[in-house]
C-alpha cells in the first residue's frame, strides 16, 4: 500500500442538472423513436436505421454522461482506437460474407474438375505431379528444420 | 481548509504529483479496460452480424419470440439509472451526501429491476424451449433445425450484458457504503465517476442490444 495525504482536491466545476435532464430526456425521445421506426419497413435500410439512431444515443452518453466532451481529448483518442479495432474485426467478415457468392459460383465450376484429378493422383502417385505448378521434391533437396530432425 | 472535515479531503498516494494527476490516470486506466470491454462484446457483435447475413429469416421469425416492450422497459430503466448515476456525482460536486445516497440507491434499484425484467424473460424462453444448441425444444416456431442460432447468440449477449449489470450492482453497493462512511465529498468523488464509467458502457452496449434482438424487421 502506498501512503495517502489528505490534501485538498480539484476544485469541481459541476454543470446544471438541467443539461443532464435535457439528455436524458432526448435519450427517451430517441429510444420512442427507435421503436416507431421499427414499424416500418425501410427494406435493406431498417438495420442501417437503428444502428444510426443507437450510435446517436451512444454518443450522448459517452459525451455527456461519461463526460468525454469535457475531459482530456486523448480519452475519446483511447475510444476511437477501440471503435476502430472493432471496424476492423467487422469488415472482414461482412466482406467475406458478401462475395461468398461470386466464390461459390467459382468453385461450382472447378471443384468437380479438382476432385477427378486428385482422386487420379491418390490412385496414381508414380504419375506426379500432374497439376501445373505442384512440383514434387527431390530427395536430396528435403530440408528438415527442427528438434528431432537430423 | 480549516471548515473542510479530514475524511473529506483528497486522498493524494504518495506515485501522484498532484490530485489533478490522480484523478486523470484513474480516469485513463478506467478507459482503457472499457476499450477492451468493447472489444469483448465486440466479438459477439461481430458473430451476430455474421449469423444475421447467413440466416437472415431465421433471425426475423426467431426474434418474434422476444417482448419489445420489455426490451423497451429496460431501455428506459437503463437510461434512468445513467441519469441517477450523474446526478449522484452532482450531488457530490455539490456536498449533498443525502443527494448522492438517494441517486446511488436508485440506481441500484434500477439494476435490480432490469435483472427482475431479464428474470421474467429467460424463465418464458426456459419454459418454451426457446434455449440455444441441442437444448432448443422449441417445436412452433417456423424454422427450429436453425431458430437455436439465434438463441444462442441471445443468451450469449444478454448473459453476459446481465453478468455486467450484477457486477454494475455490486460496485454500487460498495460505492453506496463508502457515501455512508462519507469517503467522499466535492474534494473527493473519483471513485464514483469510475464507478459511473463502467455503468455507462453497460447502458451503451444495451442501447444496442435493444434494436439489434428485439427489433429487427
Amino acid at each position: 500500500m502506498s501512503n495517502v495525504a489528505k490534501v485538498l482536491g480539484p476544485k469541481p466545476h459541476p454543470h446544471s442538472v438541467w443539461l443532464y435532464w435535457g439528455v436524458f430526456l432526448t435519450l427517451i425521445v430517441l429510444t420512442i423513436l427507435t421503436v416507431m421506426v421499427a414499424q416500418h419497413d425501410f427494406g435493406e435500410l431498417n438495420i442501417v436505421v437503428a444502428l444510426l439512431i443507437a450510435s446517436f444515443k451512444a454518443a450522448l452518453v459517452a459525451g455527456f454522461f461519461m463526460h468525454l466532451l469535457f475531459d482530456s481529448k486523448f480519452l475519446s483518442v483511447v475510444l476511437c482506437t477501440s471503435l476502430v479495432l472493432l471496424a476492423l474485426f467487422l469488415l472482414f467478415p461482412i466482406l467475406d460474407f458478401s462475395s461468398r457468392a461470386d466464390l461459390d459460383s467459382a468453385e461450382a465450376n472447378f471443384l468437380p474438375r479438382d476432385q477427378e484429378v486428385y482422386k487420379y493422383e491418390l490412385e496414381h502417385p508414380d504419375q506426379l505431379p500432374l497439376r501445373p505448378g505442384l512440383q514434387q521434391p527431390q530427395k536430396d533437396e528435403l530440408i528438415f528444420i527442427g528438434p528431432g530432425h537430423h | 481548509m480549516a471548515n473542510i472535515n479530514g475524511s473529506a479531503l483528497f486522498p493524494l498516494a504518495d506515485h501522484y504529483a498532484t490530485p489533478e494527476q490522480q484523478v486523470d490516470s484513474g480516469k485513463l486506466g478506467m478507459w482503457l479496460f472499457l476499450t477492451t470491454e468493447i472489444l469483448l462484446f465486440g466479438g459477439l457483435f461481430v458473430s451476430y452480424a455474421c449469423f444475421n447475413y447467413l440466416h437472415m429469416d431465421v433471425f426475423k421469425e426467431a426474434h418474434k419470440y422476444l417482448d419489445w416492450r420489455l426490451g423497451a422497459v429496460n431501455t428506459v430503466v437503463l437510461l434512468f439509472s445513467s441519469l441517477t448515476v450523474v446526478l449522484a456525482i452532482h450531488a457530490a460536486q455539490k456536498q449533498k451526501k443525502y443527494l448522492i445516497v438517494i441517486n446511488i440507491a436508485l440506481t441500484i434499484a434500477c439494476g435490480i429491476a432490469f435483472m427482475a425484467v431479464k428474470y421474467v424473460e429467460y424463465s418464458h424462453k426456459f419454459h418454451a424451449g426457446l434455449l440455444p444448441g441441442s437444448y432448443f425444444t422449441n417445436a412452433t416456431i417456423a424454422n427450429p433445425d436453425q431458430a437455436h442460432i439465434y438463441f444462442g447468440i441471445y443468451f450469449l449477449m444478454t448473459g453476459l450484458h446481465g453478468f455486467h449489470v450484477l457486477i454494475g450492482i455490486g460496485i454500487f453497493v460498495w460505492l453506496l457504503l463508502r457515501t455512508i462512511k462519507n469517503d467522499f465529498s466535492s474534494q473527493y468523488y473519483a471513485p464514483l465517476e469510475l464507478g459511473g464509467l463502467y455503468w455507462h458502457l453497460v447502458d451503451v452496449i444495451w442501447i444496442f442490444l435493444f434494436p439489434l434482438l428485439y427489433l429487427i424487421s
